[in-house]
């Protein structure tokens, strides 16, 4: 079994690097991980992760491996081919060129491992009629784990669908997930993606989403992170043809001393498009937050529309939030704008609930609730939004 | 039911309450009257536990308890009420939302079992006919986009929901016209009874023309200066402060 000492040639990004400036790994990666470990789960020591609902798709990796066995997956719509290598490198052109943002360690380290990439392939004029869900399972049962799951996703033309991918830690030892998901959506394509982190505080994450838009296609995306030890999601999306659309939106419900750093890239390539952004973070005990939004607008992206917005409620006193906004302009007629604020929860809010009877904690979730529900609005599966409100709502029975 | 006893009060360095003193019995309405920056407000905020405020001395019993004791959730369950003089807006929270929280929480505090949605839904139905408020009002984020009319019209209904023992309107007719005055004092008599205190603060007579008081106090300085009845309301009118003033001593 390979371990991660066997890649010691890999330079994982250090706090000195501009983008990691606030997020380090060092003493995680300090420690040995098997790569690839061996698990024993069985489709039945997972159900309990489940949040999908009835005739929805599933699809399940276990330390990076697709488990074509036991995941659900039955469409005319899509297919799904798994080291299919002939299948994927006539299409890998497509994805190639847009590695170009975060090109560091875990990128590197991902590329080593490449017998486990799944390619997923959404026919042209199809609405996928059901959500598809990926469940990434972190096994550490027989030692800390470092796993490197790598799906690509083709979307047609004219076609539709959803992606749920949630992440779970089983074992006891370390987990460290280094994940990345390609989207390719081509015209007129439209995707739902939701993120759900949730697996405990003794999980390590790098995700990295790359999304690459052609012509009018429109990107939704949701991510939300509820436990976790050090989590970095990087969200690039490329607009390359005109009139795309593209909404991220992000929710932060952080405690204990889990760290969130979110990095998200817009690069508007072309004119037209429009993309928008919301990211909230409440955040409770000694929790922490980071915010880095980068839009560039090309030169000849004229008539493009970027807005992006983040605030955050500090609960506690040593709690902490970063914002940074980076706009790189270079075209002249834009519409762009940012707005960043860091906060309490309103005193004035809390006072006037409690002076009809209602206790500090429940008036303190009511006003969490309403904070967060824009972003809990942005999910359109209503099932994944209640277990969403659910989880917030039992934060504050503790 | 409440008694409040040489009263003093501060917020950072400014003493606002400087020893004041009052009484309310079950079945009465007073009045608190004054200027501008006679302490009104304050008096309002200290009884419903606003912690801007520190209390410097003096006692408040409301029921035989010592109410400045009590966390202001607590003082709510026990059947005091206040109606905001400016009601705040809560994104997000309705006030369907939040007041089924808050009637289960002084059911609870009672003792009794929490109302079923069915009763809820028809103890609203009936209180909201009180003040002729709308369920959709209801159903929004509290006083986002509401009239002043609206706002005030929403305390009362609160006030209507959570059948207080003691309630205390700040100011209520600010901002309001003559039509929604009459809508909120409606209300408000419709909950008048043996049982139940109130307390109106008010710089104006207008509102004591509806919500007909007992006893009228008036406030200056942080102490209560002349007590009567009604009468008092409509001499102030007339006089205008000016003439307590006169009466105190002070020039003019």
């Amino acid at each position: 079994m390979n371990t991660l000492q066997d890649y010691k040639y890999i330079n994982f990004p250090t706090t000195k690097n501009e983008e990691w400036k606030y997020t380090s790994f060092k003493e995680v990666l300090a420690l040995d991980f098997n790569l690839k470990s061996n698990s024993l789960l069985q489709l039945n020591d997972l159900k309990l992760d489940f949040l999908h609902q009835k005739n929805d798709f599933f699809l399940i990796f276990i330390n990076g491996e697709y488990q074509e066995n036991i995941s659900t997956v039955n469409s005319k719509s899509f297919t799904i081919y798994r080291n299919n290598l002939e299948e994927f490198s006539k299409n890998k052109h497509l994805f190639e060129k847009y590695k170009t943002y975060n090109q560091d360690g875990f990128l590197e380290i991902s590329d080593t491992q490449t017998s486990n990439q799944v390619f997923i392939k959404i026919f042209p004029n199809q609405i996928v009629e059901n959500p598809i869900y990926i469940y990434y399972f972190n096994d550490s049962t027989v030692g800390n784990s470092f796993v490197n799951p790598q799906i690509s996703v083709l979307v047609g033309e004219n076609s539709e669908a959803i992606f749920v991918e949630n992440f779970s830690k089983k074992g006891n030892n370390i987990s460290f997930t280094n994940s990345i998901i390609e989207f390719v959506l081509n015209e007129n394509s439209n995707i739902n993606y939701y993120k759900i982190l949730n697996e405990g505080n003794e999980t390590n994450h790098v995700g990295t989403t790359q999304v690459n838009q052609n012509g009018k296609s429109v990107f939704s995306s949701t991510t939300l992170v509820l436990t976790g030890n050090i989590i970095r999601n990087n969200l690039n999306i490329s607009l390359n043809m005109e009139y795309c659309e593209t909404h991220l939106f992000g929710l932060s419900l952080l405690t204990d001393e889990t760290h969130v750093d979110n990095h998200t890239v817009v690069d508007h390539a072309k004119p037209n498009c429009e993309s928008n952004e919301l990211y909230k973070a409440i955040l409770d005990k000694k929790s922490s937050s980071v915010f880095n939004n980068k839009i560039f607008v090309r030169q000849n992206a004229q008539k493009t529309n970027a807005y992006q917005s983040s605030k955050n409620i500090l609960l506690s006193n040593d709690a902490s939030a970063n914002s940074k906004p980076q706009l790189e302009i270079w075209a002249d007629d834009v519409k762009c704008s940012h707005g960043h604020a860091t906060g309490q929860l309103n005193k004035e809010h809390v006072f006037y609930l409690k002076s009809r009877g209602i206790g500090e904690k429940d008036a303190m979730k009511m006003l969490t609730q309403a904070y967060a529900q824009d972003i809990l609005n942005s999910i359109k599966i209503e099932s994944l939004k209640h277990y969403c409100e659910n989880e917030i709502a039992k934060r504050f029975l503790l | 039911m409440l008694k409040i006893k040489n009263l003093q009060a501060k917020i950072g360095d400014k003493e606002i309450l400087k020893g004041l003193n009052l009484e309310v019995n079950p079945g009465e309405v007073h009045a608190i009257m004054g200027p501008n920056g006679a302490g009104k407000s304050t008096l309002a905020s200290v009884l419903s536990g606003r912690s801007d405020y520190e209390v410097t001395g003096g006692s408040v019993e409301f029921l035989g308890k010592d109410l400045l004791e009590l966390a202001p959730e607590i003082r709510a369950r026990e059947g005091l009420f206040l109606a905001f003089q400016y009601p705040i807006e809560i994104p997000g929270v309705s006030t369907t939302n939040f007041m089924k929280s808050a009637v289960n929480e002084v059911r609870k505090h009672k003792g009794l079992d929490p109302l079923d949605a069915v009763s809820f839904l028809k103890l609203m139905k009936e209180k909201m006919a009180y003040v002729n408020i709308e369920q959709s009002l209801l159903s929004r984020s509290l006083n986002e986009g509401f009239s002043g009319g609206e706002k005030k019209r929403n305390e009362i209904f609160q006030m209507a929901m959570l059948d207080p023992k003691l309630a205390i309107l700040d100011e209520t007719d600010s901002g309001l016209d003559i039509d929604a005055l009459r809508i909120v004092a409606g209300g408000v008599n419709k909950l008048r009874s043996k049982e139940n205190g109130i307390l109106v603060v008010t710089h104006y007579q207008r509102l004591l023309d509806y919500i007909v008081p007992d006893y009228v106090h008036v406030l200056y300085k942080g102490r209560i200066v002349k007590s009567g009845t009604k009468e008092l309301a409509m001499e102030l009118e007339e006089k205008g402060y000016d003439f307590i003033k006169t009466e105190l001593g002070e020039t003019v």
